[in-house]
């Protein structure tokens, strides 16, 4: 039973086609990777999955509220003029509103940020500070911590780790790793990194002008690519490795 | 012969919060040297403190900067217009944000020849053509005529690294010159850089990628908040790393 | 975690605007005159109506504090009215009459007994204290600007905010209907919107009218530019994720988007101030303001509109000093408020 079923989707914005008749389906517990260059329109269909864009043609169901996404640029996913409580606040009233609530045990609302502050790896005490007090890393754990509280079932993140510092990016993509097991996520890993895509993700969809080109494990994938336009990917990937 | 680059104790700081502390180290000619760290190591304040491009906060406490024999610190700031651009070319992040968007990239690379040379209208664009078929732009005509806007983010960087090797400058200061691009733009920027190399240019190239830094670089500076950690020809600083931070840095590409 | 301490941008302008000396300078000069006008009723000798025909044109009063070769409590002479040679008036002063100063009066700061006469700043055709009913207009002259803009943000913000958020046709007919108001030329637009007004309304009303007015002149210039932030603001990742976080559209006009837009409103909101003083005094001078006996500034200034006060009582033209202090401090102030938010003239503070 699918988590996210995509069907026969197409977007374009005048001549360019986006994306071109592209077809996914996710099932619960699946980590997916989508790697293609930049331009290629993964943002757009990560648009399109959360709603923010309607397709042209095609169909994308999902139970609703059940997806939440990290964006890629730490330094414009948070209101500067927004204080950290405030920010996450806005996703637990959110997570409150939607039809899925369960009957959770009432509690209070600042305790809960507090532990979702400490399940993202930041101090509880942060809360009254602003965005721009804290670095790029930081502010991804934040926007975690925001996307989190909405209490989704699938999380996609959208190269959320491409703007920030190499070993910033491990020290994420561990905490996402744990994350994903502690809440039981469902994942979409946007980016263009194999070597990340690798650590994180077990399904791979390879986007090449708008088509997807390939799919499979990761691990097949990357060992013995069969579209050239993987091959080339892998090669510049393994070419870049130490 | 002697190291084109010679930079010994700088130290840079805002205030009482020093950024750059006490950093040595030499960029020979024909070579390509790399700084790496991570944000806050202070790896872009040095390329700035180089070409005298600090913000006003920012002071140069300490240290020499000795360039072709000449001490930069000391120089006016008439000369030291002239060597920028001239002898010394620099290549940002920001493709977007270093070119002026109101004028074609063409223009741009001729006021940098104008400023710095006496050559006349023809031979310039003869030689502006000339540099941006070297650096790999598919139609150097039609690039010369576009605007920054209408080139993708690939051509764009090597629009940039074309401009500031226009007037033939003996170091290109790269700061973080792939860190916007896909890997198979990176790998061709990384090719670019290897070729200036082999016409005698020397990089000093910052970044916190280490793969390419392994790949293109002879010589790497480990930097941390600052401070040099670790230096030393990249094929014994990568293979037999001996202090704790680089060794953090080098698992993160395993 | 490293120590670099980001100040905010709002801490950042405010910094900047206090090292502005002009601007702080400016500052002080309007809470001086609000302060004036607010405590009007203790400042002036007289209520604003309060006249004595005896003294039409009364130059200043001095205060005398020597009473034949000793110091004494201040007190003023009686002055005679008396006409010269080619029938000027001339006021004399009667040694023989004086009247003591007094302090804190009938909740008034100072004063004369009557039938003394004591004219800070010279007396106009009825014998009316200017100076009171310079400070007693200046509550209406200071006060119709700042209500008036208060409604022209709120309109400006809304309509930019929603035109902007939206797009699409609702931008097209709001933006039409901003150039509409922006294309009728200002104070022509205020004369035919003054006309509309039936003649009948007492004081209150019209004066409600004219704010009214002013507002609709203005508000159309501040939504475009509204507008215009909005429209880039609402590409914004934070905007986005409160998108998919279903928070509802109008929530996020009024908590992400508009916020944004405060610093540039706030400064061309001073700027607006200075032109709505100017209106009103335009509209009271041309007598389409507010009416006689009540002064404002404006219909101060249309008593000197004749060759023979400016001439012969000079003092007259005070208002329109005032006017020109406090149109100029709204204006400084607006300026060094959106430079100071102007982050090209700023460094961002690393401490």
């Amino acid at each position: 039973m699918s988590i996210l079923q995509i069907q026969n989707v197409s977007k374009s914005f005048g001549k360019l086609c986006a994306v071109d008749d592209v077809s996914i389906s996710l099932l619960p517990g699946d980590h997916l990777a989508i790697i293609g260059e930049s331009g290629c329109g993964k943002t757009t269909l990560a648009k399109m999955m959360m709603g923010l864009i309607k397709p042209d043609a095609g169909s994308i169901k999902a139970e609703r509220n059940s997806l939440q996404m990290v964006f890629q640029d730490p330094y414009q996913s948070l209101d500067p003029l927004w204080n950290v409580r405030e920010i996450l606040n806005e996703a637990l009233q959110s997570f409150k509103r939607s039809p899925r609530q369960t009957k959770s045990e009432p509690r209070d609302d600042t305790e809960r940020l507090e532990k979702m502050l400490l399940a993202v790896g930041l101090s509880p005490q942060i809360l009254q500070r602003f965005p721009h007090e804290f670095s790029g890393g930081e502010r991804q754990r934040i926007a975690i911590a925001r996307a989190l509280l909405a209490s989704p079932k699938v999380l996609v993140l959208d190269e959320a780790v491409s703007a920030l510092d190499t070993l910033v990016q491990k020290q994420i993509i561990d905490l996402l790793k744990k994350l994903k097991q502690d809440f039981n996520l469902t994942t979409i890993f946007i980016s263009h990194n194999l070597r990340l895509v690798r650590h994180f993700s077990d399904k791979i969809v390879v986007m090449y002008q708008g088509k997807i080109v390939e799919e499979g494990r990761v691990a097949t994938v990357l060992q013995s690519p069969s579209h050239p336009y993987t091959q080339q990917l892998v090669q510049a990937a393994y070419y870049k490795n130490l | 012969m002697n190291p084109l680059l010679i930079i010994k104790d700088l130290t840079v700081a805002v205030g009482a919060k020093v950024l750059v502390n006490n950093v040595s180290f030499e960029v020979p000619r024909g070579k390509i040297v790399a700084i790496a760290g991570g944000s806050g190591s202070g790896k872009t304040t040095i390329g700035l403190s180089i070409l005298r491009l600090l913000s006003p906060a920012l002071s140069i406490k300490q240290g020499s900067i000795i360039f072709e024999g000449h001490s930069l610190l000391g120089l006016p700031v008439r000369e030291m217009q002239n060597c920028r651009g001239a002898r010394i070319g620099m290549v940002f992040q920001e493709p977007l944000s270093a070119f002026d968007p109101l004028f074609t990239i063409g223009h741009q690379l001729d006021e940098v020849l104008v400023a710095h040379t006496q050559l006349s209208k023809q031979e310039r664009d003869k030689k502006i053509l000339e540099t941006l078929s070297e650096v790999e732009l598919p139609d150097p005509q039609r690039a010369y005529k576009s605007y920054p806007h209408q080139l993708s983010g690939g051509m764009r960087q090597r629009a940039m690294v074309a401009q500031a090797m226009v007037c033939g400058p003996s170091l290109i200061i790269a700061d973080e010159p792939t860190s916007n691009l896909d890997i198979t733009l990176q790998i061709k920027i990384m090719g670019l850089l290897g070729r200036l190399k082999s016409k005698n240019i020397s990089i000093l190239l910052i970044t916190h990628d280490l793969g390419m830094i392994s790949h293109v670089a002879d010589e790497v500076i480990i930097l941390r908040q600052g401070m040099v950690v670790e230096k030393g020809p990249v094929g014994q600083v990568i293979g037999q790393p001996q202090h704790e931070y680089t060794k953090e840095l080098i698992e993160v590409f395993q | 975690m490293e120590k670099v301490i980001h100040r905010s941008r709002t801490h950042l302008a405010f910094a900047s605007f206090r090292q502005n000396r002009m601007a702080i300078f400016c500052l002080w000069a309007l809470v001086i005159l609000y302060g004036l006008a607010i405590f009007a009723d203790f400042i002036c000798p007289y209520a604003y109506q309060d006249e004595d025909r005896d003294f039409s044109y009364c130059p200043p009063t001095a205060v005398e504090f020597v009473d034949q070769g000793r110091w004494v409590c201040p007190f003023v002479y009686k002055r005679t009215l008396t006409f010269d040679a080619v029938h000027r008036r001339v006021y004399v002063k009667d040694l023989t009459q004086k009247y003591p100063l007094h302090f804190l009066k009938e909740g008034r700061l100072l004063g004369v007994d009557a039938p003394g006469r004591f004219y800070i700043w010279g007396a106009d055709a009825r014998g009316r204290d200017l100076f009171s009913r310079i400070w007693y207009g200046a509550r209406i002259s200071l006060s119709i600007g700042l209500l008036g803009v208060g409604i022209s943000f709120v309109l400006g913000l809304l309509i930019g905010g929603i035109a902007g958020y939206y797009g699409g046709w609702l931008d097209s007919i709001l933006m039409r209907l901003c150039e509409m108001f922006m294309m009728i030329p200002g104070f022509y637009l205020m004369l035919a919107l003054r006309a509309a007004v039936p003649e009948n309304f007492n004081s209150v009303q019209v004066y409600v009218s004219v704010v009214i007015i002013l507002a609709l002149i203005g508000w159309a210039s501040l939504a475009r530019i509204i507008r215009g932030m909005a429209l880039s603001l609402r590409e914004r990742d934070y905007v986005l994720a409160a998108k998919t976080l279903g928070v509802p559209d109008i929530v996020i006009i009024f908590k992400h988007i508009l916020p944004q837009t405060i610093s540039y409103s706030i400064a061309t909101l001073m700027l607006t101030v200075s032109s709505y003083i100017l209106a009103e005094a335009g509209l009271s001078v041309v007598g389409l303001g507010i009416q006689d006996p009540i002064p404002s500034w404006g219909n101060l200034l249309s008593d000197a509109m004749g060759i023979v006060p400016v001439i012969f009582a000079p003092w007259i033209l005070l208002p329109g000093f005032f006017i020109f202090i406090a149109v100029m401090s709204f204006n400084v102030i607006g300026d060094a408020l959106r430079d100071a938010f102007d982050p090209m003239f700023r460094e961002e503070g690393i401490e």
